[in-house]
């Protein structure tokens, strides 16, 4: 296990070595914050200036050497326009954004799995029908749009909920909502289609045949072996979630990281473009690690390596 | 592990992550009777006022710290006393400033007229260690100033500005010596003379001010004001219908109404800065090199229309760049009336019969509408036989585009012009040179402009900019297009007017 823990660290520092370079890169492909911060009248000499400031006239391989140096110690420089330091203004967003993905996710599990199981268990009836139409509609509906709706009708109309900014629970509310759709489908729906795969398996049919009581069944054979799927599905929607949730962010003016990512982008703000991606990277590659390391306790094949389970 | 287990767990996890990222009882920001709240697309960049350039900051920024003068809301060509209470010109290159005793800043700091000169020393970067500040491009003719006495400064220009009292606007006063020890001291804790103090700055979610009681000109009526960012139209134009917020700007010409019939809401609507207009290249694209073309471009596009039905009839067209609140309005130059039978004439007379295809480039979500009017003047361009192709790039490519010379044959801006007078456009659009929006060149053109920019007397000054755009109306640099009109939502509780330099003032404001 150690083993495979140590290769899977070295995988994960790779890939963030990587994504430094990639960053780093694309954040420079067009345009450069001088000509955003700076209007068309201003001098030559003062965009010099803050060319120089900037450390923009250095070749791009000591540019990078900069930042790199500096990002190994947590130091990501100082926001071109904010005049602050990067990575301060990324942990000032970090909490909104985590409450924000946690209250999503909550939703997402303790809607998505129930209704998965109780389509799987009722497949092909009225029930599940309705369920997988429900669920259909929800993976077409654009964030924004459901987003724009609750405002309207919740904030606006029934005056229920505060539409905008973070200023309480209350206000975390309609966010999470709209935020919850996207992983709450991909959870519900995995769950369903891994328990019709589940339930016909022998060793189900044997509990039956036991006597076993139903939910002794549902919950000890059948969720146990359907849900180790789910695991890494949710794994990777929280990933996500952290990510920051640039449109749900938007509508809702909620101060995450994923409106500091787009306005850092649109000013290229590179200390902060690169601050952000860093940070959320390593958030993504520790979750995947934890789902990887939870499948490892989940699923004794993949300790033993064998393709059975005994 | 059995369901449960699972499921408890998840939930368990869920509510302690929660219970530890739960905001800790941030006050409630809706309006109320004491609160005014105002909401903005971007938060602040910065609470420094020497090192900002954006209108969203300005406005959070001019509660907290004064100008020596101030632009008349009622009158965009006067000015009003705020910090200097006289100013006269004592010579060409003088402007006298008498200022008010008895200021005193948020923290306890007097303010005199060592204060001003610290204030632009900083600006220009004359103090030690110090770099000129990011709004020094604004005082480019701004040598120095001058201390008189306690109370009175000269301030000094290279050369004869008629547009001092403008430039001096937009500067704000820091206190004496603040930023000595760390140049972003004020970064993101304030000090100015001004009407409210920062009581909080939640980055990115808003920015609390609170009224001082002993503010030199009065205590302001209402005593918080909330700056509130709010990045998504649609979620600002939901929250002023829902008495949520009592300012917002840019509402969309469409949904005005909507903002009428909410009950808590009305729309008001002021001449704006912004003249919306297609820049055309004319020293390397061959069509355009010729006046008769760009002239034909001016009768090809239905202008009158386009303010109709794109902009709900929020627009006014123009025959120039400048626009009747401007100094130097030409009222005998009209905007060219819409003929596209003449504009075809004009083609075939320049050698283009058959027409010709370009490239026009346009800024996404920079300006209101941007790619609605685009798409209109390309129609009406296709109907005198210019194919047009439209090319919408994000903000950061086009003004990589303008500052690297690097253009297609023309491109959509619409340029604010908060000194209400061309005299800066001019300079940086029209007359030759190397800045990325100028692609024109006229020796006439050239020399008024410089004659009209160091020009003191007034009238004198309109008479060459009347000058300049008759020159620049037969030989058009430009498809003119229309000023924009600003349309504001306010709540009805809030007597406010809005201005036409996009500034939100609310000192003067009432609730009631």
């Amino acid at each position: 296990m150690s083993r495979y823990v140590l290769r899977r660290l070295l995988q994960a520092l790779g890939v963030l070595f990587l994504l430094t370079v990639i960053v780093f890169g694309i954040a420079r492909l067009s345009g450069d914050p001088v000509d955003l911060m700076l209007p068309q009248g201003a001098p030559p000499s003062q965009r010099q200036q803050m060319i120089e400031d900037l450390g923009l006239d250095e070749p791009l391989p000591v540019q990078y050497w900069h930042f790199l140096s500096g990002a190994v110690q947590g130091d990501f420089g100082e926001s071109i326009r904010f005049h602050a330091p990067a990575m301060e203004l990324v942990l000032d967003r970090l909490p909104a954004t985590i409450e924000l993905a946690v209250a999503a996710f909550f939703l997402a599990i303790v809607i998505g799995i129930p209704l998965g199981v109780l389509g799987a268990l009722r497949e092909g009836r009225p029930v599940d029908h309705v369920i997988t139409s429900a669920l259909t509609l929800g993976q077409a509906t654009p964030s924004f749009w459901l987003g724009i709706l609750l405002i309207l009708f919740v904030g606006v109309r029934w005056e229920l909920l505060p539409i905008a900014g973070r200023s309480g629970v209350e206000s975390l509310i309609l966010p999470a909502i709209t935020l919850s759709v996207i992983p709450l489908v991909a959870i519900a729906r995995l769950t369903r289609s891994s328990l019709i795969g589940v339930l016909p398996e022998d060793y189900v049919r044997t509990a039956r045949s036991k006597g076993l009581r139903g939910r002794t069944i549902l919950g000890r054979h059948v969720l146990r072996n359907g849900l180790v799927p789910v695991v890494t599905i949710a794994g990777i929607s929280m990933a996500e979630l952290l990510s920051g949730a640039v449109i749900t962010e938007q509508v809702f003016a909620w101060p995450g990281i994923g409106r500091l990512a787009i306005e850092s982008i649109e000013a290229r703000d590179y200390p902060v473009v690169q601050a952000i991606t860093l940070v959320t990277a390593v958030i993504v590659v520790a979750l995947s690690l934890l789902v990887d390391l939870t499948y490892f306790w989940l699923d004794p094949r993949v300790r033993t390596g064998g393709s059975e389970p005994a | 592990m059995t369901r449960p287990r699972i499921l408890h767990l998840a939930a368990l996890a869920s509510l302690a992550l929660l219970a530890f990222v739960v905001p800790q009882g941030v006050a409630e920001p809706t309006a109320s009777n004491d609160t005014v709240v105002v909401a903005q697309g971007v938060d602040p960049t910065t609470m420094d006022p020497h090192q900002q350039r954006e209108t969203t900051t300005v406005n959070v920024l001019r509660h907290i710290y004064d100008p020596l003068v101030a632009r008349d809301a009622k009158d965009p060509t006067k000015f009003d006393g705020i910090l200097a209470s006289k100013w006269k010109r004592v010579g060409q290159k003088t402007m006298r400033f008498t200022l008010r005793r008895g200021v005193t800043f948020s923290n306890g700091q007097p303010f005199d007229a060592q204060t001003v000169k610290y204030n632009v020393d900083r600006v220009l970067g004359k103090l030690p260690k110090t770099k000129p500040a990011l709004i020094s491009y604004q005082f480019g003719t701004v040598k120095g100033v001058r201390v008189v006495n306690r109370f009175t400064v000269d301030v000094l220009t290279k050369q004869p500005d008629p547009l001092i009292l403008s430039r001096m606007e937009s500067l704000l006063i820091i206190p004496n010596n603040s930023v000595d020890s760390d140049p972003d001291a004020l970064a993101s804790k304030p000090i100015g003379t001004g009407p409210y103090t920062l009581v909080r700055w939640d980055r990115n979610n808003e920015v609390a001010l609170k009224a001082r009681n002993d503010y030199f000109r009065g205590r302001p009526r209402i005593a918080n004001v909330v700056f509130k960012t709010m990045p998504d139209a649609a979620s600002r134009l939901a929250a002023i219908q829902a008495g949520d917020v009592d300012v917002i700007t840019n509402v969309p010409p469409d949904n005005v109404g909507d903002v009428k019939s909410s009950g808590k809401a009305t729309v008001r609507t002021v001449p704006s800065a912004r003249v919306a207009s297609v820049w055309l290249d004319t020293l390397s694209f061959k069509p355009f090199k010729s006046p008769k073309v760009r002239e034909a471009l001016n009768y090809a596009v239905d202008t009158r229309t386009i303010v109709s039905k794109v902009m709900s009839g929020f627009g006014l067209p123009v025959a120039t760049f400048v626009p009747p609140y401007f100094a130097g309005f030409d009222r005998s130059l009209k905007p060219h009336p819409y003929n596209p039978d003449k504009a075809k004439q004009l083609l075939s007379q320049a050698g283009f019969p058959d027409g010709f295809e370009m490239t026009l480039m346009v800024p996404r979500g920079r300006y209101l509408l941007a790619e609605e009017i685009v798409q209109a003047v390309a129609g009406y361009l296709e109907k005198v036989g210019i194919k047009t192709k439209i090319d919408a790039v994000e903000f950061g490519v086009f003004a990589k585009a303008t500052q690297t010379r690097k253009i297609p044959s023309a491109f959509y801006a619409a340029w604010g012009e908060n000194f209400f007078n061309p005299i800066d456009e001019l300079q940086v659009a029209v007359v030759t040179g190397t800045t990325g929006f100028s692609w024109y060149s006229n020796k006439t053109v050239d020399r008024l402009t410089a004659k009209a920019a160091s020009t003191l007397d007034q009238r004198k000054q309109d008479a060459l900019i009347r000058q300049i755009q008759r020159v620049i109306y037969k030989d058009p640099p430009f498809i003119y297009l229309f000023a924009y009109k600003d349309l504001y939502g306010v709540s009805n509780r809030l007597h406010w007017k809005p201005r036409s330099d996009e500034l939100i003032d609310l000192y003067d404001a009432a609730v009631g």
